[in-house]
């Protein structure tokens, strides 16, 4: 397994975000998260990637109540749940934000850049600024505006291209599709099925399950921070009770 | 012989067709000759002290804008740097008999520390929060200063430093070099990938860290950097005024840099700058208003923050300049087509 959860809960004070958590991503798979609103996806994938600890660290000794972590969670052979998010990221873990955060008054090819931040070797940044442009076309043409003046969906190509100039193992993204057209939409997960046909393994948080189980090889359906199913897309829809109440179809 | 003239030529094409070509490249030469060439014209001891000590609080106020205006950390403490670097030099000279050409780096120094020493416990607050703890931090200094006059020299301060330089001349061109030399490499560092990272850090920190970037060392660099270029101005400061006391540390001078910073045009570098050297010999020059001057002071900065939100420097460069839609390579707003691309402009 490249990425294993074994046992993670998160308390943010008293409430059990994240209970008793165990999954697993192996190389070359594309890994999807689904559940209703509130279940803990996002919580999830901010755990895995450092986020949560740094919060905790920052809200230390705060009014609004500790952050616990418990579990343990390894990348490539490696316990990552005691590093900083930035170490993780130098592993080879990475995530594009939910709501793409980017660096809006700053142009594309800086918000690239940042991304590429980890990236020493000139060649090398040269080489991920080419495949990301090949990928989304539409950022190159782009590249010296700023990025607060995108549409929804660039600037959601501009979040994965950030992502990605960081020469990433597991590429996560929360939520690609939020606020997007349909049309938008298909072509934003067009993308992801090619980001996974280079080889990169990728772990996709989404809320549009249609179209998530025909991509994804493998599902996990997360429910009030709880794993309560996982299986191939197919396999999940056949159960009846799952597909009306966790999956709304 | 032959390589020299390539050189010479090469400096005319990129001066012709780089620098000439946008007033705010023209406007950075002519700033740069009138600040060498001013003793030429004028020897005046009053008006090269205006200007001294306006490129003193132009490093100042720049240094603020690295650390406030690039990366976001809002610092109403921003004299807690000036004040150390003026005492510091103040006390190594006069203690340790240590010339200004070391009194006034090691002095730097001792900002570089204070950059540490508030940017540690800064680094878990923002907004407003960051802003009354680093407005604090000077106070509880001063308020040290008052309780050890011994040391300190208390209300007086500490006197009888010796000068930078025999002649007012010589310490015009000093400080005023340095100012020139201080403020570009300010400028280089916003410009460059740290400058960038600078940037980000402002927008949306965790989308920073989560691109790798450890945060927390770019923040403590950012005050860092911020204490050593604001030490330098105190130390200047100190050893041109021959004094270093109490309103170094004041209040209304962590207020006075905001307001140059946000006059000019905040994370731009040059818009503290301009604002210092337009601000503060009006200022000066007022004083024939005697009592009315911090009124008009305060109607001119009103002025120009009610018309140009963004800073007077940002605003006028805006009107002679125009970006092209399509390569985003900035024009003379006189212009009908790009440089570069030959775009329309419109």
């Amino acid at each position: 397994m490249l990425l294993e959860v074994s046992n993670v809960s998160v308390w943010y004070d008293k409430a059990m975000l994240i209970n008793n958590v165990s999954m697993g991503v192996d190389k070359g798979e594309l890994v999807s998260l689904v559940g209703p609103n509130g279940a803990g996806k996002s919580t999830l994938l901010r755990t895995i990637t450092g986020l949560v600890a740094w919060e905790k660290d920052l809200t230390k000794r705060s009014t609004h109540g500790e952050i616990r972590l418990e579990g343990q969670i390894t990348f490539d052979g490696e316990r990552i749940d005691q590093v900083p998010a930035h170490e993780i990221v130098k592993r080879g873990l990475i995530l594009a934000p939910e709501r793409r955060r980017p660096f809006k008054e700053m142009t594309v090819i800086d918000n690239l850049m940042v991304g590429a931040y980890l990236v020493h070797d000139k060649a090398n940044i040269e080489e991920n600024l080419e495949k990301v442009y090949q990928l989304f076309p539409v950022l190159k043409d782009r590249s010296h505006q700023v990025s607060g003046t995108l549409s929804g969906g660039e600037q959601q190509m501009l979040a994965v291209g950030r992502a990605l100039m960081s020469n990433p193992k597991l590429l996560c993204i929360d939520e690609p599709s939020t606020g997007l057209a349909p049309i938008l939409r298909q072509e934003v997960f067009q993308r992801i099925r090619e980001i996974s046909s280079l080889g990169i393994t990728v772990l996709l948080v989404e809320q549009e399950v249609s179209s998530v189980f025909k991509m994804a090889t493998r599902n996990y359906v997360l429910s009030a921070g709880k794993i309560i199913a996982e299986g191939k897309g197919d396999e999940l829809l056949e159960n009846e009770l799952l597909r009306k109440t966790y999956l709304g179809m | 012989m032959k390589t020299i003239l390539f050189y010479i030529r090469k400096l005319f094409a990129v001066v012709k067709n780089e620098v000439l070509v946008l007033p705010s490249r023209v406007a950075v030469i002519f700033f740069f000759l009138f600040i060498l060439l001013l003793p030429f014209f004028t020897d005046d001891v009053y008006i090269l002290r205006i200007f001294t000590l306006a490129s003193i609080f132009a490093i100042f106020a720049a240094s603020w804008d690295l650390l406030s205006g690039f990366t976001g950390q809002m610092n109403f403490g921003h004299a807690l740097f000036f004040g150390v670097g003026a005492y510091g030099a103040a006390l190594l000279n006069l203690h340790y008999q240590i010339p200004p050409w070391g009194s006034i780096p090691l002095g730097a120094l001792v900002g570089v520390a204070a950059g540490l020493i508030i940017g540690i416990p800064s680094l878990r607050l923002k907004g407003t929060y960051l802003a009354l703890t680093t407005l604090a931090f000077p106070i509880i200094l001063l308020g040290l200063v008052f309780t050890f006059p011994g040391f300190t020299g208390g209300e007086l301060g500490i006197s009888g430093i010796e000068r930078l330089a025999p002649t007012r001349v010589q310490e015009y061109y000093i400080i005023s070099v340095l100012m020139l030399g201080l403020c570009t490499i300010m400028w280089a560092i916003t410009d460059s990938n740290t400058g960038i990272i600078f940037h980000a850090i402002r927008e949306d920190e965790i989308a920073v860290r989560a691109s790798g970037v450890n945060t927390t060392r770019y923040k403590l660099l950012a005050f860092c950097l911020s204490g050593f270029f604001a030490g330098i101005a105190g130390g200047l400061y100190a050893h041109f005024m021959r004094i270093a006391g109490p309103s170094t540390l004041e209040v209304s001078l962590s207020f006075q840099v905001v307001i140059w910073a946000i006059f000019g045009g905040a994370a731009t570098i040059y818009g503290p700058i301009g604002a210092v050297f337009f601000l503060y010999p009006l200022v000066e020059f007022m004083h024939v208003l005697k009592d009315y001057r911090i009124l008009m002071f305060a109607f001119v900065v009103l002025l120009v923050l009610l018309f140009m939100p963004d800073g007077l420097f940002r605003w006028l460069r805006e009107k002679v300049e125009e970006e092209c839609p399509r390569c985003k390579v900035r024009n003379i707003a006189t212009r009908k087509t790009c440089r570069v691309c030959t775009a329309p402009l419109d």
